[in-house]
C-alpha cells in the first residue's frame, strides 16, 4: 500500500522565556492510502503538536520546525510540507483537519452554509450558488437532516453533535486525500461519538481517504484504527498494527496506559494498575529513555541512553530496551 | 452490604425545574424540567453511579440532592452525625433545613467537583484551599489545620511539603487529589463526585480511582458517582442509575444492569462504548438523532422517538420507573418481555 503521508525524523521545539524547549524530538510516522493511523498517549505528548506541524499550523513565531521532513503525495506528485508556504497550497484542498471543540473551531458569526461555502469557493472556485447546492448535498451527506434549512444557522443554534457534523462537511468539502481527526469525539457522548465513528468510517470507504485519528481513548482506537502509534514526550514510543499493539504491547508506556482504562468486561474486585507519578513538563525531560522516571522496568542504561526503534516481530517497533522481553 | 437498615440518604421524588417566569424583556421562558421525580436511596458504603448523556439532568440531581440548587419539590432525608450532635434527631430533612442547619448538614455531605482548574482558589496556597472547610467552620487553630491538611494530602497521595504552593504550580491530576481531600476535610459520610476523573489523563485517572476505592473501604464513605464514562462507572459502582431527559429510566445492581439491562436507553448506552480490544462484537446499536428539547419532551416515554421498540402505547402513556426483580428497577411498558443485548459478551 502507498505511502500518502510520510512524517520522518521531525523535531519541533517552543521558545520558552529559558531558551528552546524540545516538544517533538524525532517523531516518524506515516500513513497509508485510504487507512487510518490512530495516535494516542496522554495530554502534552505531542500528538496535537505533530497534527498541526503537518497541516502547517504551529503557532509562530513561539515554535517552529528544527528538523525532519513531512511527505505528502497526492495525485502523482510529492511535496515536502515542512517548506515555507507549501502546506498552505495543500490545506483545505489535499488535507483537511477537525478538531475536538466545534464551538471554538467553528466561526460563530457566520453560518455553517457560508463555511463550507467558503472552502468551496476559493478551492474549487465555484459561484455563489453552486458553492450553496454542494454545501446542501455536503450536510446531507454527513447525515444533517433538512439541510437546506439548516445551511442558515450559525453554529450556536446546532447541537453538539450536528456542530461536529457540520465541521467534518467543511473537512471533507474538497474530498481531501488526507484527514487529520483531533480528538473528534472526545467532546462528545458516547451514543452521538458512535454516529460520528461511522460516519467517519462510511465517508472513508467512499472517498479513500487516508485518516491520521488522534485520541486519548484505547476503544476509538480499536475500533478506528489500522495502525497505531503511541506517543510519549514528543516521541513515538511504540507503532505497528492496531491489534498486535492492544493484545501485545512492547513498550512498558503502552502496557501501562492499556492497563489504566477500566473495561466494561472487568471486574469490581480486580485492581487497575495505574502507571506510577505524572507525566514529566517537557522543559524537564528526562535524559535517556523519556519514560524511565515511571517505567516499573528501568534500569541503569536507559537513565543514560535514549533507546532506538527495535523491530519485533511483523512491523511491530518499540522504543525500549528491554522490548520483546518483557 | 444490607438492604435491611435504614439508607444513609434518602430521595423521593426530587424535582428540579429551571427557567418558567418571563425573561428581562417580558418574554415567557419556557419550564425545562432538569430533574424529574428523582427517587434514589443510598446506603452508608455505597457507590451509586448515575449516568446518561449530557443534559440528561446528572450534575443538577447531584447538586439539588446537596441543595446547592433549590429543588422545586421533593425530599431529602440524610442520616447526619454532625446534625444528630447538635439537633438530637439523626436523621434530618435537607429541604427544610435553615441555613444553619445547612451548615451542619454540610460538614457530612461534601461534593468532588469536576474541573480542578476552576475548583481551586488560585489566590489560596493548597493548605488554605483545602483547609477552608475548616476554618469556614471554626474548627482548630491555625497549626491544627495544617495538621489535618498534611494528613489529608497524605491520604490522595500528594507530598504535605506541597502545601504552601499555589493551585498553578501542579498539574491536573494532582489539583483534582486536592479537590478530592478538601471534599474529605471534615470527614464526610456522603460524596457527591460528579465526573471527578473525567477530565484526568488515563494514567491519572486509574490512580485517583484507586485513592476514591481505598478510601471508600477505610472510611466506610457513600457516593453517588456521576460520570459519563460506562467503563468508570462500573468498575467504582454498586449500583447504577440510568438517567434520561431529568428521568431515571433504570436502576440496578451494577453486575446485573451490565448483564440484563432492562430498559432499551441502557442497551443502546452500552453497545454505544467501543471495547478497547479486537475481539468480535455484534453490531453497534446506533441511536439516531439527538436527544429531544429538554423544554418540550416527547408525550408519553421520553426516549420512544429515539427507541427502536416503541409502540403506540408509548406514545400515550408515560412508563412508572417499577421493579422488574428485586432491586432492579425499570421505566419501560415492557421492560420483561423485550430481548435486550448485555453489554458484556462473555
Amino acid at each position: 500500500m502507498s505511502l500518502l503521508l510520510d512524517v520522518a525524523d521531525l523535531s519541533v521545539s517552543f521558545r520558552s522565556g529559558r531558551g528552546r524547549v524540545p516538544a517533538l524530538r524525532g517523531v516518524s510516522l506515516s500513513v497509508k492510502k485510504g487507512q487510518t493511523l490512530g495516535v494516542v498517549g496522554e495530554s502534552g505528548c505531542g500528538k496535537s503538536l505533530t497534527a498541526l506541524a503537518v497541516m502547517g499550523l504551529l503557532p509562530v513565531p513561539d515554535s517552529g520546525i528544527d528538523g525532519g521532513s513531512i511527505m505528502l503525495r497526492t495525485g502523482g506528485s510529492e511535496s515536502d510540507l515542512t517548506k515555507t508556504n507549501s502546506a498552505r497550497r495543500h490545506r483545505g484542498k489535499d488535507m483537511a483537519m477537525i478538531f475536538q471543540e466545534p464551538m471554538t473551531a467553528l466561526n460563530p458569526s457566520f453560518t455553517i452554509g457560508e463555511q463550507i461555502g467558503e472552502v468551496l469557493r476559493r478551492h474549487e472556485h465555484l459561484g455563489r450558488q453552486a458553492a450553496q447546492e454542494r454545501s446542501i448535498d455536503l450536510l446531507r451527506s454527513v447525515g444533517i437532516p433538512a439541510p437546506e434549512s439548516r445551511i442558515k444557522l450559525y453554529p450556536h443554534e446546532l447541537s453538539g453533535g450536528m456542530r461536529q457534523r457540520a465541521m467534518i462537511a467543511i473537512a471533507i468539502a474538497c474530498a481531501p486525500a488526507l484527514l487529520i481527526a483531533d480528538e473528534p469525539t472526545t467532546a462528545l457522548d458516547v451514543t452521538i461519538q458512535a454516529q460520528v465513528l461511522d460516519l467517519l468510517r462510511s465517508l472513508q470507504s467512499q472517498l479513500g481517504t487516508g485518516i491520521l485519528f488522534i485520541t486519548h481513548d484505547m476503544g476509538v482506537i480499536a475500533e478506528m484504527a489500522d495502525e497505531v502509534a503511541v506517543m510519549y514526550l514528543g516521541t513515538v514510543v511504540e507503532k505497528g498494527p492496531t491489534a498486535s499493539i492492544l493484545e501485545r504491547p512492547a513498550h512498558p508506556y503502552t502496557q501501562g496506559l492499556i492497563r489504566s482504562v477500566p473495561t466494561i468486561e472487568m471486574s469490581r474486585e480486580l485492581r487497575l494498575t495505574p502507571i506510577a507519578g505524572s507525566v514529566p513538563s517537557l522543559s524537564r525531560a528526562p535524559s535517556g529513555c523519556r519514560f524511565n522516571t515511571r517505567c516499573p522496568h528501568a534500569f541503569e542504561k536507559c537513565r543514560e541512553q535514549e533507546p532506538p526503534m527495535h523491530v519485533l516481530d511483523g512491523s511491530q517497533q518499540a522504543a525500549c530496551w528491554l522490548a520483546g522481553e518483557l | 452490604m444490607t438492604v435491611a437498615r435504614t439508607p444513609l440518604l434518602s430521595v423521593k421524588d426530587l424535582t428540579k425545574h429551571f427557567g418558567g417566569k418571563h425573561s428581562l424583556l417580558g418574554k415567557p421562558r419556557p419550564i425545562i424540567p432538569a430533574v424529574d421525580a428523582f427517587s434514589l436511596d443510598i446506603h452508608a458504603g455505597e457507590t451509586v453511579g448515575l449516568v446518561g448523556e449530557s443534559g440528561c439532568g446528572k450534575t443538577t440531581a447531584g447538586r439539588t440532592i446537596l441543595r446547592l440548587l433549590e429543588p422545586t419539590s421533593g425530599s431529602v432525608h440524610f442520616r447526619s452525625r454532625t446534625y444528630a450532635e447538635a439537633r438530637g434527631p439523626e436523621r434530618a430533612d435537607v429541604v427544610a433545613a435553615d441555613s444553619n442547619e445547612l451548615r451542619l448538614l454540610r460538614r457530612d455531605m461534601q461534593i468532588i467537583f469536576q474541573d480542578p482548574y476552576s475548583a481551586l482558589n488560585p489566590r489560596l496556597t493548597l493548605a488554605s484551599n483545602v483547609g477552608e472547610p475548616l476554618r469556614a467552620n471554626k474548627m482548630g487553630n491555625r497549626g491544627e489545620r495544617r495538621e489535618r491538611v498534611a494528613e489529608l494530602l497524605e491520604r490522595v497521595g500528594l507530598a504535605p511539603e506541597m502545601m504552601d504552593r499555589y493551585p498553578h504550580e501542579f498539574s491536573g491530576g494532582q489539583r483534582q487529589r486536592a479537590v478530592i481531600a478538601r471534599a474529605l476535610t471534615l470527614d464526610p459520610s456522603f460524596v457527591v463526585a460528579d465526573e471527578a476523573v473525567s477530565a484526568l489523563d488515563v494514567s491519572i485517572q486509574a490512580q485517583v480511582l484507586n485513592i476514591l476505592l481505598d478510601l471508600q473501604a477505610s472510611r466506610n464513605l457513600a457516593f453517588l458517582f456521576i460520570a459519563h464514562d460506562l467503563a468508570v462507572v462500573k468498575y467504582v459502582s454498586h449500583r447504577v442509575a440510568v438517567m434520561y431527559l431529568g428521568r431515571v429510566v433504570e436502576l440496578s445492581p451494577t453486575d446485573e444492569l451490565f448483564a440484563d439491562p432492562r430498559h432499551p436507553y441502557t442497551e443502546a448506552l452500552m453497545s454505544a462504548v467501543p471495547p478497547p480490544h479486537r475481539r468480535k462484537r455484534p453490531p453497534r446499536i446506533t441511536l439516531a438523532g439527538d436527544v429531544p428539547n429538554p423544554a418540550a419532551p416527547p408525550s408519553g416515554c421520553h426516549f420512544r422517538t429515539r427507541c427502536r421498540y416503541a409502540k403506540d402505547r408509548c406514545v400515550s402513556e408515560s412508563p412508572a420507573l417499577r421493579e422488574i426483580r428485586p432491586g432492579h428497577l425499570a421505566a419501560c411498558h415492557y421492560a420483561e418481555k423485550l430481548t435486550l443485548r448485555p453489554a458484556s459478551v462473555r
